[in-house]
């Protein structure tokens, strides 16, 4: 057979490693940690490789389809792409983040030197 | 002309009373903020004790968050030139005149003070990179500055306003060359600047290589993509 198989070893590896990860996530929202909707593409990772690895079928048929010699090499590929996409959107955030602290640490320090001198003009 | 000289702190406990002293007994003209930046040391309680004008950041937010502070409260006050000037005392306000009359008689939006206008520039590490960066600069914008690291320029009112609106307006070498291609005019004067007398400069090598490293991809590569505010 041209394409080798998706190892049920990985199979289970893949299973595993979904449903820990799961728990991890669920495990933070229960204590309110994160924010739910942050966590959406943790949760959709999980469900995704779990799917792929009851199915394996799916990851054959895009693999024939774009011609990649191992189903195994497919899944690697698509996940950093993933992961490289959804790093950049959290540098992003990140950056968002960081705007907006600038933001409200200059306010608070150009509104409290006004209240200073205010109080300075009025003795 | 209304000028304010902003004063950026981060931990000068030791020189912040001087510089502002001078300031205040040898050239009551001028309006000054120090702007502390969450400094861990006692500058904040100097220049309360001392009634200075202060903008006390609660965090430490850096060089360009803190001389931006500035900058905002420069706009909201409606200044008409701000000049950024160091609490170390390298800078020596004798100069912040001649950089004024400069604005005024040239008509440009940014002045900065110079140290190889006139003098050669020594042949040093440091000035290596100095010499790399104008050279960057040399290439995008076609015009060339003797000092393009110099940390004392000064900025009229529409540099002002653009600075206080744009996170990405630092007080930098960068934004400097990136407003120069967009046509802003820019004049050089010769100024002297002094040894600093107390403290410690960030500048050690590792952090000269991620400066020169920094400014190197944004002057060469991003400025020209960056869209223009204003």
């Amino acid at each position: 057979m041209r394409y080798t198989y998706l190892t049920p070893e990985m199979r289970l590896f893949l299973i595993a490693g979904s449903v820990i990860a799961f728990m991890f996530v669920v495990h933070f929202i229960r204590k309110s940690r994160v924010r739910i909707e942050d966590t959406m593409f943790w949760i959709i990772m999980c469900v995704a490789l779990v799917t792929i690895s009851v199915f394996p079928q799916i990851p054959f048929w895009f693999a024939r389809l774009v011609r990649v010699e191992s189903p195994a090499n497919f899944v690697f590929l698509v996940m950093i792409a993933i992961l490289l996409v959804n790093q950049f959107y959290m540098t992003l955030k990140i950056s968002r983040l960081q705007i907006k602290i600038t933001e409200l640490v200059q306010r608070i320090a150009i509104d409290s030197a006004q209240t200073d001198n205010d109080k300075k003009e009025d003795k | 002309m209304k000028v304010l000289v902003i004063i950026p702190a981060y931990n000068e406990q030791d020189n912040i009373s001087r510089v502002v002293d001078n300031l205040i007994e040898n050239y009551p003209q001028f309006d000054y903020v120090v702007v502390n930046d969450g400094s861990r040391d006692d500058t904040a309680r100097i220049c309360r004790e001392r009634g200075y004008n202060l903008i006390d950041l609660p965090v430490n937010l850096g060089l360009a968050g803190g001389f931006q502070a500035g900058l905002k409260y420069a706009h909201l006050k409606g200044y008409d030139a701000a000049i950024q000037f160091d609490a170390d005392g390298q800078h020596l306000p004798q100069f912040i005149q001649p950089m004024i009359d400069e604005m005024q008689s040239k008509g440009v939006d940014i002045v900065i003070g110079s140290r190889f206008v006139t003098e050669k520039k020594p042949v040093s590490l440091r000035m290596f990179g100095s010499h790399l960066i104008a050279f960057a600069m040399k290439l995008t914008t076609g015009k060339k500055l003797t000092d393009p690291t110099s940390g004392m320029r000064l900025f009229n009112k529409k540099m002002i306003k653009e600075f206080a609106m744009d996170a990405n307006y630092t007080p930098e070498p960068d934004t400097i060359s990136y407003l120069m291609k967009n046509g802003a005019t820019v004049s050089e004067i010769q100024v002297q600047m002094a040894e600093r007398i107390a403290g410690e400069s960030y500048l050690n090598p590792v952090n000269a290589m991620k400066y020169m490293t920094k400014m190197g991809i944004s002057i060469i590569l991003i400025q020209w993509f960056r869209k223009r505010r204003g």
